[in-house]
């Protein structure tokens, strides 16, 4: 074995894993991108795994549609739709309904987001050593996606992109403790903070922490976020399945089932851009 | 075999466990493990390759690891060259070549690896899920690597000693 530490071969492998090693943490460091070598494999291996991913998915339809029927698959699938569509406009009547009084009286009625702008993307690859469904999609900052970009779906908030590579980028979800944010209820109005949480993210819930002991919130309200930090506001979280007290009695909290489907998502929609982005930024992100 | 034909065949191997890896089926869910093929793969094959090939099959692998999975900084390019690294030396001057160091070595370095990995990347959680991931998740992810290690060391054994590529 001393041979070998005094070897040429020794000395080589010593001088490639330094460079590798301070190649690797300046790029991370530097703006959360990917090293150059692995943004070299991700180009490289992109088209496998887009073909792995268009293969795979036909594999869950087809167990899907072998299980339940292809009839009740569509049926779901537009029910599923439904469903998405009526939540937003509950969300939307009973937030219209809260600020149309609030806001009459103090200040004026807040606008849509005509601001966003969007760019879509498809899921590549799951991670299954990432307890908090972290994923993969195929755009990167050729596409104008950046860090701390958001990420949505169709059925509600997915997270944030927490890498970046040249064609694709890694997205973290709200299940993961590093992402909080302001959230709030659309029925009361209540705000507190959402984030992940490691023992509620196998039952893959989300923690609403920080609610007032005098708010009403109930099981079943929407949460949506609330505008604070780099999230804007309006994007549906999820509903309130559970609420508690914290050990000390000042706060309530209440835990949340996402609208999305973390272990399903193919197709999700980054935002790339909105008024007011470049808030303050989350603590605890790398 | 010839030695093209090992070379093909591991490289087919390693496919397939990246294929096993990063799907979304979560096939090993009901037993609350999520097993590293990939991993099982690179430590038999540093069990034979010499310590500079492993390191750099190691590094292969990292780089490509992490292009993949959801891990940040390079960690599996700056780790896995040094676990090859670590389980060439290990097989080539401490231990014997045989399926019990194979088996030992595997469950060893895969638990490790699942730890060290829980550890930086959720340093927010307290000493009771640290040992409540270890014991659900660590541990049987580890055991599911391993057996898949040794399967693989009967196949690269038998394969080696005729081929002898590498070393």
């Amino acid at each position: 074995m001393r041979f070998f530490f005094r070897s040429r071969q020794f000395r080589i492998i010593i001088t490639v894993f330094l460079v590798v090693l301070i190649l690797s943490l300046s790029f991370a460091f530097a703006g959360s991108r990917m090293s150059p070598l692995t943004d070299a494999a991700a180009i490289i291996t992109a088209p496998f795994r887009n073909a792995y991913t268009a293969v795979e998915n036909e594999v869950k339809d087809f167990i899907t549609a072998y299980k339940g029927g292809n009839d009740l698959m569509v049926k779901n699938a537009e029910l599923t739709s439904e469903l998405n569509d009526l939540r937003q406009k509950v969300s939307e009547y009973d937030k219209a309904k809260s600020e149309n009084e609030f806001y009459k009286n103090y200040l004026g009625i807040k606008e849509e987001n005509p601001d966003f702008e969007f760019t879509p993307a498809t899921v590549i690859s799951h991670d299954s050593l990432d307890r908090f469904f972290g994923f993969t999609i195929n755009k990167g900052s050729a596409s104008g996606v950046k860090v701390r970009d958001i990420v949505i779906s169709d059925a509600g908030l997915i997270g944030m992109v927490s890498e970046v590579g040249t064609t694709t980028s890694k997205v973290t979800t709200i299940l993961s403790p590093q992402i909080t944010l302001g959230a709030l209820d659309t029925r009361t109005n209540d705000s507190g903070i959402v984030s992940g949480d490691t023992q509620l993210s196998d039952d893959r819930l989300c923690r609403f922490s920080n609610i007032s002991r005098s708010s009403n919130i109930a099981i079943g309200d929407y949460v949506s976020t609330s505008g604070e930090g780099i999230f804007p506001d309006g994007i549906l979280i999820g509903s309130i399945s559970n609420i508690g007290s914290d050990k000390y009695n000042a706060s309530i909290y209440a835990d949340i089932t996402p609208f999305v489907d973390f272990s399903d998502l193919r197709n999700v929609m980054i935002i790339t851009n909105f008024d007011g982005k470049g808030g303050i930024e989350p603590s605890g992100d790398k | 075999m010839a030695k093209r034909k090992y070379i093909l065949i591991n490289i087919v191997i390693a496919l397939l466990t990246f294929i096993l890896q990063y799907n979304s089926f979560n096939i090993f869910g009901s037993l609350n493990a999520t097993p590293m093929f990939s991993l099982g793969f690179i430590i038999v094959l540093s069990m034979f390759f010499s310590e500079f090939n492993s390191f750099f099959l190691g590094l292969l692998f990292g780089i490509i690891t992490d292009s993949v999975a959801t891990t940040a900084f390079g960690f599996n390019t700056i780790f896995m060259p040094l676990i090859c690294l670590g389980v060439s030396l290990l097989s080539h001057y401490l231990f014997n070549n045989n399926i019990k160091s194979c088996t030992v070595i595997s469950l060893l370095v895969s638990f490790s690896y699942f730890a060290v990995r829980f550890l930086i990347f959720y340093p927010s959680v307290n000493a009771k899920e640290v040992m409540t991931y270890l014991i659900k998740t660590d541990l049987p992810s580890a055991i599911i690597t391993s057996v898949f290690s040794v399967l693989l060391y009967l196949f690269e054994k038998r394969a080696f000693k005729d081929v002898q590529p590498l070393r």
